[in-house]
């Protein structure tokens, strides 16, 4: 077991600090001064120490310069309420893995702790991460119509927070994981590169992308220079929000499921990236399919409601693949979709025989 | 070449000679241009009329150049060719903090050579001091264009006070050129130059929180823990381990400043990892 010697002469930080620890599932051996905490280093090997400075009979400094020179290199982090550049200079000299100023909360102990230990990454880490929501999209805009707006032609299934205000922002950035940050160029008072080299830190492993108005001069290039991905220009136009989800959204997200609901997200962008979209389209529901057979259902809804039937040809082929899968996991598939769809399906007899709804509820009904 | 004793003599009297006088107020440190001192004033105000900013600015054509081209820039959306868009898109804080850079970086020019190469390099430091504290605040909550400020201008008592030096060898006449080397400036800056700086932001009418950083940055202040002057001192720390250090370091003193204030501000190491990223390209485009 991974053990802790403290070494703090107020007994209430020493209970604390083992409460604390000890939930880690450390087990934490205590001192009183630094002579103290010799004597038990030569009782007992520990992994780390948590270092008071200032200590009766023998302060904390003292006690690590003579831990060092005895050739002991057990990690220690001071934890201290000392801020003075000398004393802290010293004790980096002297090799402390870290500083945590008193008085503290539970979080910075555990993450210091557990980085020193080493098991930040294999341990700590994920378990912090899995407790973050997971959400597509920020919108950081001052106006509340640009998310309205927004939200109108981005696919349900991707999902949205929105806000006005870098406070707010940050706030969110701290609380939630984002796919992507889209980042208004013109909010009041706000440098929005800042802004954005503020959220970055926070999210590294989102996308940023700036929102600026439509103009003449081409900001691309600059905004780029900057730190930004990509650029979207407002007012929106849909088909250039169809290209760039196209581009940084996988095929996951352009299919939902709900129970045994498949839903297939509208694609309205340029033609040449129609054929992507499909491709998308088409390996997003042989994995949803996938899902359902292992789940034992014996058939599926796709819901064809938000997809355009202006690629009729590519429509139809998708929906045979689809079948195809579906009958060779021993599901049966049912079509819902507007009648514009019907009759793209209805035109030839591969697709015309298959069960089509104008509903989800219908098509459930059918099912019961 | 000075003995040790002699530049430690010299540097204590300056330093002694520099106090007096602040203390006394007759101390002279630079005002602001006309235009700074006026248009700050002007913006005190939060309901300032932008009509009345406009007429101030325009006396400075460079200056309103310079607000046209942030205004313009990506950073705030796209071309704007008329000074009160510009002034609304910036913003009221933005554009104080414009106006004081404008002011500060001609208090970095100087017509000695020398003098002018260590300025240009407490320049950018300050100019790399500010972004950080900048980006810090956020995470502490503290107000971010005081940060900004505070570390514009953190050393801001340097250059002015490399400017007095100047001038006192000038009077003097009879010490030779080159009396003042290396040692004895960094010796008789140290104890003086944020007293200097204060009473900078002071006659330029700063506002109270700015001062209060520039003076208290020295040192952490574990009873404000998220407070403008701790951002400062960490992000003086952190411009410093990023390769803007204007004098060689001790790194164990800047590692011990950034562990402190670390924990002082609760943000992540990676967090500050992940800030510093890129620091040289951001402060080379203001700097330019």
């Amino acid at each position: 077991m991974t053990r802790i010697l403290t070494v703090d002469d107020s007994s209430t930080i020493r209970t604390i600090i083992t409460k604390q620890l000890s939930e880690l599932g450390y087990e934490i051996e205590q001192a009183e001064d630094g002579f103290q905490g010799l004597a038990k280093l030569q009782e007992v090997s520990v992994d780390l120490v948590l270092l008071d400075v200032t200590m009766p009979n023998l302060d904390g400094p003292s006690m690590l310069a003579t831990l060092r020179e005895r050739g002991n290199k057990t990690p220690v982090i001071m934890l201290t309420s000392e801020s003075k550049r000398s004393v802290v200079a010293g004790a980096v000299k002297l090799g402390i893995s870290d500083y945590i100023l008193k008085p503290f909360k539970p979080d910075e102990l555990r993450a210091k702790v557990q980085k020193v230990l080493g098991v930040g990454e294999s341990a700590a880490a994920p378990a912090q991460v899995a407790e973050k929501q997971l959400v597509d999209m920020l919108v950081v805009d001052d106006m509340e119509n640009v998310h309205k707006k927004f939200r109108g032609i981005v696919p349900a299934n991707i999902t949205i927070n929105a806000c006005t205000t870098a406070r707010e922002a940050l706030q969110l950035c701290q609380e939630r994981s984002f796919k992507m940050l889209l980042i208004d160029m013109v909010i009041p008072d706000v440098n929005s590169v800042s802004l954005m080299n503020q959220l970055r830190a926070l999210q590294p492993q989102a996308l940023m992308l700036a929102l600026a108005l439509r103009s003449t001069n081409d900001l691309s290039t600059e905004l780029k220079g900057q730190g930004f991905h990509e650029v979207v220009y407002k007012p929106f136009d849909a088909a250039a929000v169809s290209d760039f989800l196209g581009r940084h959204f996988e095929a996951a997200d352009v299919v939902s499921i709900d129970g045994n609901v498949m839903s297939c997200a509208g694609f309205d962008g340029k033609d040449d990236r129609v054929e992507k979209y499909f491709t998308r389209l088409k390996s997003g529901c042989r994995e949803s399919l996938e899902k359902l057979a292992s789940a034992c259902y014996d058939d599926s809804i796709l819901d064809l409601g938000s997809v355009s039937p202006r690629n009729g040809d590519r429509l139809i082929r998708f929906v045979i693949d689809t079948e195809k899968e579906a009958r060779r996991l021993g599901l049966q598939l049912r079509l819902v979709g507007k009648t514009d769809v019907r009759a793209v399906m209805s035109s030839i007899t591969e697709t015309a025989a298959l069960p089509f709804f104008a509903s989800v509820s219908d098509a459930r009904a059918a099912e019961a | 070449m000075m003995q040790a004793t002699q530049v430690d003599k010299l540097a204590g009297q300056l330093t002694q000679i520099v106090l007096a006088r602040l203390d006394e107020g007759r101390l002279v440190v630079p005002s602001p241009p006309t235009v700074v001192a006026k248009c700050l004033q002007i913006l005190k105000s939060p309901d300032f009329a932008a009509k009345k900013l406009v007429a101030a600015l325009e006396i400075d054509p460079v200056l309103v150049a310079m607000i046209l081209r942030e205004a313009s820039s990506a950073t705030h959306g796209n071309a704007v060719k008329a000074i009160e868009p510009a002034i609304a898109r910036i913003g009221s804080d933005s554009l104080k903090s414009l106006v004081v850079a404008y002011a500060a970086h001609e208090l970095f020019e100087s017509f000695d050579g020398k003098i002018k190469a260590a300025n240009k390099k407490i320049w950018e430091h300050s100019v790399a001091c500010a972004l950080l504290a900048r980006d810090l605040a956020a995470f502490s909550g503290a107000e971010g264009d005081t940060c900004y400020l505070a570390g514009l201008l953190h050393d801001v008592g340097k250059p002015v006070l490399a400017g007095m030096m100047l001038e006192a060898e000038r009077k003097f006449g009879t010490v030779k050129s080159g009396w003042m080397d290396h040692t004895l400036w960094t010796k008789a800056i140290a104890g003086i130059h944020r007293k200097i700086g204060v009473a900078v932001a002071t006659q330029w009418n700063l506002a109270p929180e700015v001062t209060a950083a520039i003076r208290d940055c020295s040192d952490y202040d574990s009873n404000d823990r998220g407070g403008a002057a701790n951002v400062v001192r960490l992000a003086n720390a952190l411009a410093k381990r990023e390769g803007f250090a204007t004098e060689a370091i001790a790194m164990e003193d800047i590692d011990a400043m950034v562990m402190v204030g670390r924990s002082m501000l609760g943000v992540d190491a990676e967090v500050i990892a992940r800030l510093a990223s890129g620091l040289k390209a951001r402060v080379a485009q203001v700097v330019e």
